[in-house]
């Protein structure tokens, strides 16, 4: 029987490297049809509290794209706590070049919550707010 | 280059769905319609010298920069003005009130634009209603409309860099630009301008200090 502890480490994936605080971070996020969805405030990832011992054979993993209320601690500084971000899961990321894609629909996602919740409480009781552009 | 016409245009830009083929009619508009603008502005800034101060009339109002134009073209001459003043301050209170809708969503990364319905960039359209009424708001705390508009100029040229630094970045990055990324020439005269507009940005509060904001 095999023991896959004794298996050597597979070797590095071939493909894209991304630096993820020059390319992820700050970016758009567009759904299937191109609808802006939030932009990349934080990342989630899968690595524990101690980020002084990594392990060079299980390196972080990016889980989610995060996004939440963080102009205040834009500009005061500081870190919003991790219940106030909603995630992006990155198993739905299609592409990543001057935007990030994801593979749903804005309206299916948390993210563009006070989006709905604007347009069904404010923009859509406006005579002509759901008038097609001339 | 101030941060809200950066917004304004590039955003136009992609709801009109420009192509390579309005780059031209972009170039012209830039070396023609901007030069023509600063000389339009400069002459009223003449006329407004050459036929006020000798009378020791101080602009306090927009209309006052029309007085020139009456003395020369009479009834007729004031019409046409009055008619400029109305397009030219309701277009900008459009440009400004979009350019703020603009700024704010593409920040957040939501929808924006007037390409999309209303319900469809809800946010966006929110934000355009609250800074409208803002605006509002502050003329009506009754603060001189003259004054605040010399200030805010004065601050637009002190975050000049702040926009014109990002554009030449994003210029420089193939990813954005495709084969339209800035050459060696193009990148020469855009740092060349950079330090224009540093020197334009340092000197703003100074200049704003020993000329007493126009006092």
């Amino acid at each position: 029987m095999r023991n896959d502890r004794e298996l050597p480490a597979p070797p590095p994936v071939a493909g894209r490297v991304l630096d993820a605080d020059l390319e992820l971070l700050d970016r758009q996020i567009l759904d299937p049809d191109g609808v802006p969805i939030s932009a990349v405030d934080d990342l989630e990832l899968s690595t524990p509290a101690d980020l002084a011992r990594l392990d060079p054979e299980h390196p972080p993993v990016v889980q989610a794209l995060l996004t939440g209320p963080i102009l205040m601690t834009r500009i005061f500084g500081g870190r919003l706590p991790e219940s106030r971000f909603i995630r992006i899961p990155w198993s739905i990321v299609t592409r990543v070049g001057t935007v990030v894609s994801v593979g749903a629909a804005a309206d299916s996602l948390d993210a563009s919550w006070t989006e709905r919740w604007m347009r069904d409480h404010v923009i859509s009781r406006i005579p002509g707010g759901r008038h097609d552009p001339e | 280059m101030t941060p809200y016409e950066v917004f304004f245009y590039s955003s136009g830009a992609i709801e009109e769905k420009w192509t390579p083929k309005d780059l031209k009619q972009s170039r012209l508009n830039v070396l023609v319609g901007f030069p023509l603008g600063a000389i339009l502005s400069l002459s009223i800034v003449a006329c407004s010298a050459i036929v006020l101060l000798p009378k020791g009339i101080g602009v306090a109002s927009l209309f006052e920069t029309a007085l020139p134009v009456a003395q020369a073209f009479g009834k007729i001459g004031l019409i046409i003005a009055i008619l400029g003043f109305v397009a030219v301050t309701f277009g900008a209170a459009l440009e400004v009130t979009l350019s703020s809708g603009y700024a704010l969503s593409q920040f957040f990364g939501w929808p924006w634009g007037k390409f999309r319905r209303p319900a469809a960039a809800s946010r966006f359209h929110v934000v355009m209603i609250l800074s409208l009424l803002a605006a509002i708001g502050i003329l009506f705390t009754g603060v001189d409309p003259v004054q605040l508009t010399e200030f805010s100029v004065v601050f637009s040229a002190i975050a000049l860099p702040l926009t014109y630094l990002p554009i030449l970045i994003v210029a420089n990055d193939p990813g954005y630009m495709g084969d339209q990324v800035n050459g060696k020439v193009t990148n020469f005269f855009g740092l060349v301008f950079l330090g224009i507009v540093l020197l334009a940005s340092i000197a703003a509060i100074p200049l704003m200090i020993i000329s007493g904001a126009g006092a």
